[in-house]
């Protein structure tokens, strides 16, 4: 670490200007007029006028317009941008502008939204038969919260108009993406738009699509005025105003047939926020892995994503599968619970395997390596014991408790996307002093794919790291290798990089310029995907994790401290061991501010309540003090020395451990929400006493014995 | 742009107080959080007068400049246990390095970490400047003259506290008690770097099965931190058993609903505290008059 490098804010560019973005203050209105202050020669206005040929942002879909024309859709909706060369004067403009809204009532709550975006059905089987036939039925709600990505450095690019050209430089993880959506904002030819990311202070999916947005907004103004325009958010604005998780409701109804599941009813909705961005891929990966890592022989999947005048949710780690893997977890365990069995046991009996039916009817490749996790997990942890120990505690103040959960990563994108939309090509330039560089259009956010694309390189052409070169992606110099999401980086372009680095080895001539190029190809053994039916394989292979969080409760404050924590993990192989440990212990701890602080909520009036790392608290390493982080080999055919997805999977599994591990130590039943905070222990522990109703409670039971509907009795349940 | 002044001693310090139009700057933690442009900063760290921690027949003395780490590290007095309890959860390392309790006093934020403790010890502070009928005669030099009031007295608000412009506070007094029992939490959502959503301190000294001295301290759950001396007495004197002071105490507080928390939270948890709390100064009175 030395310190050198530059984020976008730190470049000099000659004769820049800033731009700060006007946004609405409403959630939902008309915009009558806008009446701006007397503004001096220098300042110039951006708005929806100055776009050039369509005031739209392309990201999957289009309906984001680049500025708010006569509505605004959410709180932090981008009406115009002021341009000038004082960004404090800007700022002060800004607050003098009025604007007349006509107000309308902003829908809040998915579950009320009459907009659906996105609407998706899949099953197999014959579900309403295993229900019919079935011992048991439980079903219950789950939700799941707001969570910011939380990146170190905010969101920021500089638009620099050239000679018949537009380069937009700065922090990003995908730079076509950048580059797609600037060429049909700006009505540009490909060849006239140049996006160059700059080193990048962290994503997490949070740099995925909103970069797009920012990129016209700031192409706009620098078409307009003619000089290099540069915006950087300020934290508050960034907070407020850029993509989040995707809150979600997953409704599960279940069937259990000789203590074996045999049908599964999902109905999953998302809060797709205000525009689209990326709703429709983080609904798909949400409800592919709802039934989790178990065979489902009866599946019935429903999926929508709806408007709400919030924020428009977008990528983060995960992508949909925190939400759904969070129920799925929860369910099993609760239907354990009920049936008295022990968690772990009656999820370890049902576990896919390999050449089992994935969700989608396709195949599970690959050795399905979960029962080595658990092993390994429970050497660790020590989980079974401590949990049997745990349900026989008496204390009163503190008490203890320890969850798991088992959880998969589909590594690379969902479906077909990679042979029909990404086609990835990489390609290696050595060059006369014989230093090879590669050529790929992903981005360095400090995942380390810098370092791991290098390492490929120099192995498989026995060179020293050193000769590598990886420079920030240039769309000037670098072909389309796809984006920096979904582990595909590493898995899929690694791969690419690793075959072309054999194919320049055979054809080396030292002191000789040489490029090799490899492109995408379509592993031969996946059942195609159809995205209509959600039928086939949905991912080329699977990562697969397991988390344990144990737990001390104090009753009288309702706050948790992690005595222990661990995460266990078949990531293939680690192209580098301390990369994939500082994800898995960075993951582990977002996945922790997930389960039970981040808690991001809206006013009635729909602003955002935490806009600052005051009011918004992610953990910090003092929260998990004795945090073990362990890899299991499982090398994968296709990927570069058996490597395979990584960074999502520490994420996915905290919530569901850590809420079971809530359970054991609050010891007054079911758990259906997250963030679960501090608030929510103590109002459940006072509503256990018997002072408020739970109306919380979605929970039904009907057996077949009996015939009849269980209520739910908080108190009943055992660890 | 910012001027600052950096003076060599306390005189000079009440000095430039008095003429010009400075703000004390001490660690500046919660100065920096919202940099004036325009503002002139009067920086104390390196004022010796303000540096000490000492001990009286009956106080402990400790300068206003004292930064959390100092605190902490020093060994020239056995400070109350509580006290440094309180700073060792304030925020994280690079913040205690700087953060001073003086600053954490004179920004009298309800949230501040010490501040329920510094209540619960009965705490006063001692301020100073220079004599205002002192100041014309050239010839002589200026004296400096000193008030001392009770913490509570002296914080009025939030962010406000009776300093007069051209004062500085110079010392915390705290007594030297003998208290048995001491009690401590801070409620986060975090456990490092967070404010506090509520902080509980008590205090009970118990003597022979008598209780002699009792506080209770609640922060982050009003304007100021919230103590009750006639709810003390009544424990004191045996009118209130420990449910029955918790009632009062569910009566008194008034905590608010914000983004950091709930006003039901607040209060259940700060309820359940004092009910700990008591419960245990009970049992110590209990177990002294069975000893008796
Ligand atoms: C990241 C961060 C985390 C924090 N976490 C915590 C926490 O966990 N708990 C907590 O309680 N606080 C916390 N704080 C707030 C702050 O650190 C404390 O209040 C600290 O004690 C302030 O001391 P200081 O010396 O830095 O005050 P300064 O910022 O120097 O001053 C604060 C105020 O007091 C005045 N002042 C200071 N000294 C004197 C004096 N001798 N005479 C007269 N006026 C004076 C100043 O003019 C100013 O108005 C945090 C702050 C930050 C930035």
């Amino acid at each position: 670490m030395r310190g050198e490098a530059l984020y976008v804010d730190d470049l000099v560019i000659e004769g820049l200007l800033y731009g700060r973005l006007l946004h609405s203050d409403r959630a939902r209105a008309r915009i009558r007029s806008i009446r701006l202050p007397k503004l001096p020669p220098e300042v110039t206005v951006v708005d929806w006028r100055d776009a050039p040929a369509r005031n739209q942002i392309h990201i999957v879909q289009d309906d984001m317009p680049i500025f708010a024309k006569d509505e605004v859709a959410y709180v932090g909706d981008v009406i115009l941008m002021l341009v000038g060369p004082d960004e404090q004067e800007l700022q002060n403009l800004l607050s003098r502008i009025q604007i007349d809204y006509q107000e309308l009532t902003p829908v809040l709550d998915p579950q009320l939204s009459q907009q659906v975006f996105f609407d998706y059905h899949y099953g197999h089987g014959q579900v309403e038969q295993a229900f019919a036939e079935a011992d048991h039925i439980f079903s219950e709600t789950f939700h799941t919260g707001l969570q910011e990505q939380a990146y170190l450095e905010p969101n920021g690019l500089i638009a620099i108009p050239g000679n018949r050209k537009m380069t937009v430089r700065g922090s990003m993880q995908c730079p076509y993406y950048v580059k797609t959506a600037l060429v049909r904002a700006l009505g540009e030819a490909a060849d006239q738009v140049q996006v160059v990311q700059e080193v990048t202070g962290g994503g997490f999916g949070g740099k995925e699509d909103y970069p797009s947005v920012l990129a016209c907004q700031l192409a706009v103004a620098a078409l307009k005025t003619g000089r290099p325009v540069k915006c950087i958010l300020n934290r508050r604005e960034d907070m407020a105003t850029t993509t989040k998780r995707h809150p979600s409701r997953c409704h599960y109804k279940v069937a259990v047939k000789a203590g074996q599941v045999t049908a599964m009813d999902i109905d999953v909705l998302m809060d797709s926020g205000a525009y689209t961005t990326l709703s429709p891929v983080v609904l798909q990966r949400g409800i592919i892995g709802a039934p989790g890592v178990y065979r489902i022989p009866n599946l019935r999947v429903h999926g929508q994503a709806r408007k709400t005048n919030t924020v428009p949710n977008g990528a983060f780690r995960g992508f949909g599968a925190p939400q759904t893997f969070f129920a799925v977890e929860m369910m099993m365990s609760h239907i354990a619970a009920a049936l008295n069995q022990e968690p772990l046991a009656f999820k370890a009996r049902q576990l896919v395997s390999q050449g089992d039916e994935t969700s989608t009817g396709g195949r599970y490749h690959f050795y399905v390596s979960l029962p080595d996790l658990i092993k390994r997990a429970e050497e660790l942890s020590h989980y079974r014991e401590k949990r049997q120990a745990y349900a026989r505690q008496t204390a009163q103040r503190y008490r203890r408790g320890i969850g798991i959960a088992l959880i998969y990563h589909g590594c690379g994108f969902t479906g077909n996307s990679e042979r029909d939309f990404i086609k990835a090509v990489v390609k290696l330039k050595k060059r006369t002093d014989d230093r090879v560089e590669v050529l790929a259009s992903n981005a360095d956010i400090g995942q380390g794919i810098k370092t791991t694309f290098a390492k490929i390189v120099a192995d498989q052409l026995a060179l020293p790291l050193e000769q590598i070169i990886v420079n920030n992606p240039d769309t000037d110099k670098v072909p389309d290798s796809g984006p920096t999401v979904a582990s595909r980086s590493l898995m899929t372009v690694g791969q690419l990089l690793a075959q072309a680095a054999a194919r320049l080895k055979q054809v080396w001539e030292p002191g000789k310029e040489q490029v090799i190029e490899e492109h995408y190809q379509h592993p031969e053994y996946m059942i195609p995907f159809d995205m209509d039916r959600f039928a086939g394989d949905a991912y080329p292979t699977y990562s697969w994790a397991v988390s344990v969080v144990e737990l001390e409760l104090d009753r009288l404050t309702g706050t948790a401290d992690i005595l222990g924590a661990w995460g266990i993990f078949d990531v293939g192989v680690p192209i580098d061991y301390n990369i994939v440990q500082g994800q898995m212990q960075g993951g582990f701890l977002q996945g922790l501010g997930y389960a039970c602080m981040e808690h991001l909520t809206y006013s009635p009036a729909g602003v955002p309540q935490q806009t600052s790392f005051t009011d918004y608290i992610i953990p910090t390493a003092a929260d998990v003090p004795n945090l073990v982080t362990d890899l299991v080999n499982n090398p994968f055919s296709h990927g570069p020395y058996g490597a395979k997805g990584a960074g999502e999977m520490p994420m996915v599994g905290v919530a569901p451990a850590y809420l079971e591990a809530l359970e054991q130590a609050m010891n007054c039943g079911r758990l259906e929400h997250v963030p679960f905070t501090a608030e929510d222990v103590l109002d459940r522990l006072s509503d256990a006493d018997g002072h408020l109703h739970p109306d919380f409670d979605t929970w039904t039971w009907q057996s077949k014995s009996e015939a009849e509907s269980q209520p739910a009795d908080p108190r009943q349940r055992k660890g | 742009m910012v001027n600052a002044y950096v003076p060599a001693d306390l005189g000079e310090a009440l000095r430039l107080l008095q003429e010009k139009t400075v703000i004390p700057y001490a660690g500046g933690t919660d100065i920096m959080v919202h940099p004036q442009a325009e503002a002139a900063y009067l920086f104390l760290r390196q004022l010796p007068e303000l540096n000490q921690i000492c001990t009286t027949d009956q106080y402990f003395v400790i300068g206003s400049a004292v930064t959390y780490q100092a605190l902490l590290t020093q060994t020239a007095v056995r400070l109350p246990d509580i006290l440094l309890q309180a700073c060792r959860q304030v925020a994280a390392p690079p913040i205690r390095n700087l953060g001073t309790l003086g600053g954490n006093i004179c920004n009298a934020s309800p949230a501040g970490d010490t501040l329920p403790v510094l209540y619960a010890l009965d705490a006063s502070v001692r301020l100073a400047r220079l004599e205002p009928a002192v100041r014309d005669c050239q010839n002589l030099t200026p004296t400096i003259g000193y008030r001392i009031l009770p913490l509570r007295q002296f914080i009025q608000g939030v962010r406000r506290t009776c300093r007069r412009p051209e004062e500085l506070l110079i010392e915390i007094l705290i007594p030297q008690t003998h208290d048995t029992l001491t009690y401590y939490e801070k409620i986060a959502s975090r456990k490092a770097q967070a404010i506090a959503k509520l902080s509980f301190a008590g205090a009970a000294s118990v003597s022979q099965g008598q209780l002699q001295r009792l506080a209770l301290a609640f922060g982050s759950v009003g304007v100021t931190v919230v103590r009750d001396s006639l709810i003390e007495a009544k424990i004191i004197n045996g009118s209130y058993d420990p449910e029955a002071a918790v009632q009062a105490y569910a009566a008194l507080l008034r905590p608010i609903t914000d983004q950091r928390s709930t006003a039901s939270y607040r209060k259940t948890v700060c309820l359940n505290l004092a009910r700990d709390f008591l419960t245990a100064v009970q049992a110590q009175v209990t177990a002294g008059r069975r000893g008796r």
